[in-house]
């Protein structure tokens, strides 16, 4: 499904933020990348939707080479995956139903695909009540719920979700991974960033480490802090 | 495109022009157009009074007293190449002029014994520039005593003319440089605003015709009615302008054709919206880069 080789990525201010990062994900997997800030995380999750090129090395995500994507290639790249952030990102001026509507109507999905699809996805993420509300009107987990059903409304192979838990409780963010989990449970393959030790802990599921740009550990069945070799 | 996305990327463009940024970009874009379509109106009358000037530069060609022909006179003249017209004023006319032009000299012109005047043909020319050699050959057609042109009027004339249209053409290149620079980056700042829009526009896979649509739409709708309000401030306060500078300057040729003002209304317009569409395509290509 993943497959990095070499990658590295320098930006134009001479920052190294990959380094010779070697990588394979199987379809299904769910996986966790921590690290420090600074290590790297974001960047790979970046590489991995084209936000970013990779300097060197090669990228290739659900049999694409990601590197060698045209500019106007990218669009029908990214239709096919789901991105989640910290800031949830969210239209203030458009309500639930409209944010997640708004990912099927950019690409033209089919009218009447739309509303059986967001339907769908505001089923799954529970907010089905709360379809006409704006995201001011919503508290933090609800937005990322929102945030969430946008970036699954199109049924995608792939999610990435960079510190999906960064601004919420620790309740809630046991929900939001446990939303994760259900949608990997779906079909969908996902990659979190986080730095939400008690969930990694808890949910036992692959774990990548990084520091200053490369891969310094990978786990099966890892949790947040090194504690050696799982038999 | 379907009917559908039409309707999104209207709905998306309403939304953009519902905000404060878009109020604040057309009071600032209306101003550029203004200061724009005013300077316009400098130039075009500036550019007016430089061609009036010229059509008034003629050469007088007094004829020899006694040369009875002034019909092949008049012919060889007009032969000339550069020669535009050859009027041909009689010495009763001349007189009569002259009379018309020193009324409080008629008492002193009518008692006159004889008339003192020549004959002689008003050349109008179609290029000023070449009015010596032309001046010259019209001096060498026989029956012609002499040429009279204003040589060192009609040189000045020249060198101030082209001072003057080099001068405005640069004002005019100036202010319609930094005018689109203004607009540019006042639209940016509005799609700038907007940059979380964008954002998720591509991490949802729009493509990138779909996601500088609004933003082109919206820029080119700022710059249209900013124009729009520029340009009917200039329609109606052209005519008071020149109705400011006859009352302080009558001589001075100003256009006062009704094109002047619609074409001034136009050109701020269309300029306002090709302005604003522009500086919304750039800065949404900004954000759409690699």
């Amino acid at each position: 499904m993943i497959h990095l080789k070499g990658v590295g990525k320098i930006f134009s201010n001479n920052v190294v933020a990959l380094s010779e990062v070697d990588l394979d994900i199987k379809r299904g997997d769910f996986v966790f990348l921590v690290g420090p800030s600074g290590a790297g995380k974001s960047t790979l999750l970046s590489i991995l939707y084209r936000g970013v090129k990779p300097t060197r090395g090669t990228v290739m995500v659900n049999g694409v080479d990601v590197k060698a994507l045209r500019h106007h290639e990218v669009p029908a790249f990214r239709r096919k995956l789901g991105v989640i952030f910290q800031d949830f990102k969210l239209l203030p001026d458009r309500n639930v139903y409209n944010n997640v509507a708004f990912a099927l109507e950019v690409i033209e999905a089919p009218q009447k695909d739309v509303a059986r699809r967001v339907g769908k996805a505001l089923d799954l993420v529970g907010l089905t009540q709360k379809a006409k509300a704006r995201p001011n009107q919503l508290s933090g987990g609800e937005q990322q719920r929102v945030a969430i059903a946008r970036a699954i409304v199109n049924d995608p192979i792939l999610v990435l979700a960079d510190e999906p838990t960064g601004n919420l409780d620790p309740d809630t963010s046991r929900d939001i991974m446990e939303l994760m989990s259900d949608i990997n449970e779906l079909g969908s393959t996902v990659i979190c960033a986080t730095h939400n030790k008690a969930v990694v802990d808890e949910m036992r599921r692959r774990v990548i480490e990084m520091e200053h740009g490369r891969i310094i550990r990978d786990e099966r069945r890892g949790v947040y802090s090194f504690e050696g070799p799982i038999a | 495109m379907k009917a559908r996305s039409l309707k999104l990327i209207a709905n998306q463009t309403l939304r953009g022009l519902l905000r404060n940024f878009a109020l604040m970009a057309l009071v600032i874009v209306a101003a550029c157009m203004f200061v724009l379509g005013s300077t316009f109106a400098v130039a075009l009358n500036v550019t007016n009074v430089g061609i009036q000037l010229q059509k008034q530069v003629e050469i007088k060609a007094f004829l020899k007293e006694g040369a009875k022909d002034y019909a092949a006179i008049g012919a060889n003249i007009k032969a000339i190449p550069g020669v535009k017209s050859a009027t041909y004023v009689s010495k009763d006319e001349a007189l009569k002029r002259m009379a018309e032009e020193y009324p409080d000299y008629r008492e002193v012109i009518a008692t006159l014994p004889s008339n003192p005047l020549p004959a002689s043909f008003d050349v109008e020319i179609s290029d000023p520039k070449s009015i010596r050699e032309i001046a010259g050959a019209v001096s060498g057609i026989s029956g012609v005593e002499s040429v009279n042109y204003g040589q060192s009027y009609v040189e000045g004339l020249s060198s101030m003319l082209q001072v003057l249209w080099s001068f405005t053409a640069l004002i005019l290149v100036a202010m319609a440089f930094g005018s689109a620079i203004i607009v540019n980056n006042t639209i940016g700042i509005t799609v700038t605003a907007r940059r979380n829009e964008i954002d998720i526009m591509r991490l949802v896979g729009a493509s990138d015709g779909f996601i500088r649509a609004p933003f082109v739409l919206e820029g080119m709708i700022i710059g249209l009615a900013g124009g729009l309000i520029a340009g009917l401030g200039i329609f109606f306060g052209y005519e008071g302008a020149v109705r400011w500078v006859h009352g302080m300057a009558p001589f001075v040729p100003l256009v006062t054709a009704p094109w002047a003002r619609f074409g001034l209304l136009a050109l701020v317009v269309l300029l306002g919206a090709a302005l604003g569409a522009g500086a919304g395509n750039n800065a949404t290509n900004k954000y759409l880069k690699d």
